[in-house]
């Protein structure tokens, strides 16, 4: 017999695993409870038994004390599943268990199962929408509002992460309504419009109910425009179903915002729609008395003196005897500001004052901030018409007091950051269209290469003509104005040309301090996890140990950050027109760091060229006064021909050539003297003597403006009051000298 | 098992320090600096037997890494150190130049240290 059962483990056990795997269970949360038991009364399979039984129980209405939930629908799950086996029962045993605490009132134990409930459903990838939602009252009934808040930003997390949308939908909505009651509706509001988009595509219904809390929220907060918009966004969705509550709930709150606005007929629209609406349900909603007081305000605000009075009055009697509260969630029973509003209408200050007093000293006991904001304003107005000053100011002091702590004059500023979120979100699509556009554009790159290579054509051009205008205007000096505005621009391209030159240069200078960056701080970070190992050890002196050296690597990477970022700004500077300060500038570190960056750049295009750099720089040469980024062009611009001179001559030199440039500094005679040297093609005399002058040029048509050396003559001689000479020997070296006074 | 760093940046010293900590800790590796080419063969005169292996830079003024390799590979023949070359440019010339040489490795930065750890210890261990 044992044995028997054994097998029949063996066999079954693992059917009944998969069975249990495949099967979710699913809940309809758009049908009604009405609906569902016709269904299931005629469901001949049990899953669908099961889907509808577990609907039920996690219908809508049971939002509140589950000690209402009939345990006879989860009983009734549980025994079906005890024959059919279709899945792991737990979340249901735990739920019955729930309910039953709850039932004696013992809702710290029911907490507690409803919290396994979760995990349970988790388990089997049920959701557990309703369940999240009904713990909210659990959590309130207990008065554990930090712990709600802990809790449900914990299981948000984990639903984001498991992509278990309606589960973080529910968690939104319950941690927004925590804001909400410590009003701060800003996070409310984000929270309501998180849990709304992740309802969009799933529950529609529980959508639309999100942007009509965000609309009631906007309005309590005092944004009455902002109201208006997501109240009607959830209104429409609503319209075709007047039988639904939550339609009433849209058009109260939408007559209220017109009320407030000042547009009473609109208001007054809306409110007989409800009226009309209300003869359709069953039981009819208590939203009444609440209604006539608006209705009341709308009168009088119409001047319709007598219908305000009526209603009013019915209001009140309506209120008195169904004890109605004042300040509920449904809305506020302030018939007395209503009687204030008409008694102030019919000029009748004794009722007045009372009745707004009244309404004023109910709203200290149960009210909101800005419902108290609203009053004291009334009571300012009404006490400075009637001439008593005292009692005005008394009422200026109390609303200047809760004003300044409320900032009530923001209110049109007020829009929740999620929202803000939203549209950057929307603009950013923009953003992504017009980078498709502009990927196409990409596509006809063909065409531009042809359009760049006649545009070069054409400078080529534009440059002879120049030539031949600077030649007539040796004859014609009365266009020399002209001239000089386009060499300005010639040279302004010289410069951008060698910034070209410079840039892959300057992307190898950084990428050296960079590693170091990274290198430093993810040694940091080992660093930062074993100093915790050791203190939670206790061996505080290694920790120290180790905290020295953090501190050691986070100064070099303090150091190469700053040098990464020196670099970057040379080469700001570089592209700027030049400043006209002279600074004391080491020349020598001047000269090794266009050097570097004139020999990197051109390795960067070149890979396999390679030449051996020899500094020799004088130790003690003295800080001159120049202007360094101007010099430092010089420099850039004698080192790129020289890696020009020698790269010409590699390609036609032996093997034993070996490609070199010489840098040196010397102070002579108070002269700052810097030599570059080449042993590259060298220069005939005829070349020699041409190079200084603008527009001449070895290389070949639009490789080179010929305005490197130009310009450097210029800054040199004209800037410095300097010399740059030339020495060279045909196919053996060139040699340039700058020479700078002190 | 001692291993010399040559490297014109000083700041490749602690780095190495840092990273190798752990090895350094338990006698698995020793490191000595060289900024040069230079300063490397004049170190090697006296402890070359004590240099299992060499991990130099290319790129440095003066001597360049492939140079000290040349030498190295010329004057240093018993015992021959290993010699892994470092550079920032992974181009081809670089490549065969270092690998005809006589060079064991060629790798590029930035380091992947977690890599060079392990070629160390497969090499060394």
């Amino acid at each position: 017999m044992k044995r028997s059962f054994f097998i029949f483990l063996l066999i079954i056990a693992p059917v009944l695993a998969m069975a249990q795997g495949k099967y979710h269970v699913k809940t309809y949360y758009e049908i009604t409870p009405k609906e569902l038991l016709t269904r299931l009364a005629k469901a001949n399979s049990d899953t669908l038994k099961i889907n509808l039984l577990n609907s039920l129980i996690m219908y809508v209405d049971n939002l509140n004390d589950p000690a209402g939930i009939d345990t006879g629908y989860i009983n009734r799950i549980i025994s079906i599943n005890t024959k059919a086996h279709l899945l792991d029962d737990k979340p249901y045993t735990l739920l019955l268990q729930g309910v039953l605490a709850c039932r004696k009132k013992d809702y710290a134990s029911a907490l507690g199962f409803y919290k396994q409930v979760v995990d349970a459903f988790d388990q089997q990838k049920i959701d557990a929408l309703m369940v999240l939602l009904q713990m909210r009252w659990l959590f309130n009934v207990t008065n554990k509002q930090d712990e709600k808040l802990g809790y449900y930003t914990q299981k948000l997390n984990y639903f984001l992460q498991n992509r278990e949308d309606l589960n973080a939908a529910a968690c939104h909505h319950c941690i927004a309504g925590y804001y909400s009651y410590r009003s701060d509706e800003n996070m409310a509001i984000n929270n309501y419009l998180k849990a709304a988009e992740l309802f969009k595509s799933r529950i529609f219904s529980w959508y639309t109910n999100e942007m009509l809390v965000v609309g009631t929220v906007y309005k309590d907060w005092g944004n009455q425009e902002k109201a208006l918009y997501y109240l009607k966004m959830g209104y429409k969705q609503l319209q075709d179903e007047p039988t639904n509550q939550d339609a009433d709930f849209a058009l109260f709150s939408l007559a209220e915002v017109e009320y407030r606005l000042g547009n009473y007929n609109l208001s007054e629209h809306y409110l007989d729609t409800i009226l009309v609406n209300d003869k359709k349900h069953d039981p009819p909603i208590p939203i009444d008395p609440y209604l006539y007081v608006i209705k009341g305000l709308n009168f009088v605000g119409l001047n319709q003196l007598t219908d305000a009075l009526n209603v009013l009055q019915f209001a009140k009697k309506n209120g008195d005897t169904t004890k109605i509260a004042h300040f509920a969630a449904l809305g506020r029973y302030d018939v007395e500001y209503g009687f204030y509003k008409y008694y102030r209408a019919v000029n009748e200050p004794i009722l007045a004052e009372k009745n707004l007093l009244a309404a004023y000293h109910l709203s200290l006991s149960g009210g909101t901030n800005d419902i108290r904001i609203l009053y004291l304003k009334d009571l300012v107005k009404f006490y400075g018409s009637q001439n008593d000053l005292a009692a005005a100011y008394k009422y200026t002091v109390l609303y200047n007091r809760l004003s300044d702590s409320l900032q009530t004059s923001a209110d049109k500023y007020k829009i929740a950051s999620y929202e803000i979120a939203q549209r950057e979100n929307a603009q950013n699509e923009q953003v992504i269209q017009l980078q498709q556009q502009h990927a196409v554009q990409e596509a006809t790159i063909g065409q531009r290469n042809i359009i760049i290579v006649l545009s070069l054509v054409g400078l080529g051009a534009v440059c002879v003509l120049v030539v031949f205008v600077y030649r007539q205007l040796q004859v014609n000096k009365k266009t020399l104005l002209s001239l000089q505005q386009t060499q300005a621009q010639l040279i302004q391209s010289e410069k951008m040309a060698s910034l070209g030159e410079l840039t892959a240069g300057i992307a190898h200078e950084i990428q050296n301090p960079l590693n170091f960056v990274n290198n430093f701080s993810e040694v940091n970070i080992e660093l930062v996890e074993e100093m915790e190992l050791e203190l939670n050890s206790g061996d505080k002196d290694e920790a120290i140990s180790i905290a020295a050296n953090i501190k050691a690597n986070l100064e070099k990477i303090r150091h190469h950050g700053k040098r990464a970022d020196g670099i970057v700004k040379g080469m700001l500077q570089h592209s700027r027109s030049g400043s006209t300060t002279k600074e004391l500038t080491d020349v020598n570190a001047l000269a090794d760091e266009y050097l570097r960056l004139a020999y990197h750049g051109l390795r960067a295009k070149d890979k396999s060229f390679n030449a051996e750099l020899v500094t020799n720089f004088d130790p003690k040469l003295p800080q001159i006064a120049i202007l360094p980024q101007e010099i430092g062009r010089v420099l850039l611009n004698l080192y790129t021909n020289a890696f020009y001179a020698i790269q010409h001559k590699q390609q036609t030199a032996s093997a034993v050539y070996k490609p070199t440039v010489e840098v040196s500094t010397s102070a002579q005679k108070g002269n700052i003297i810097i030599k570059v040297k080449d042993n590259g093609m060298g220069m005939p005399e005829q070349v020699k003597e041409k190079i200084m002058q603008p527009f001449f040029t070895t290389k070949p048509t639009g490789q080179g403006t010929g305005l490197g050396l130009s310009m450097s003559y210029d800054i040199v001689v004209k800037g410095h009051g300097g010399t740059i000479d030339v020495d060279t020997k045909e196919n053996q070296y060139t040699e340039f000298t700058i020479t700078l006074p002190q | 098992m001692k291993i010399l760093v040559v490297d014109d940046e000083a700041d490749v010293q602690p780095l190495f320090l840092q990273r190798f900590r752990k090895e350094i800790k338990m006698h698995e590796f020793e490191f000595d600096f060289a900024l040069s080419g230079e300063q490397a063969l004049e170190y090697l005169k006296d402890k070359h037997s004590e240099v299992v292996l060499i991990l130099s830079d290319i790129n440095m003024p003066g001597m360049s890494g492939i140079e000290l390799l040349k030498t190295i590979r010329h004057d240093y023949v018993v015992p021959p150190p290993m010699v892994m070359m470092i550079t920032a440019y992974g181009d081809e010339e670089n490549h065969s130049q270092a690998m005809q040489n006589g060079a064991n490795d060629f790798l590029t930065k930035p380091l992947d240290f977690t890599l060079l750890k392990e070629k160390l210890k497969s090499i060394l261990g």
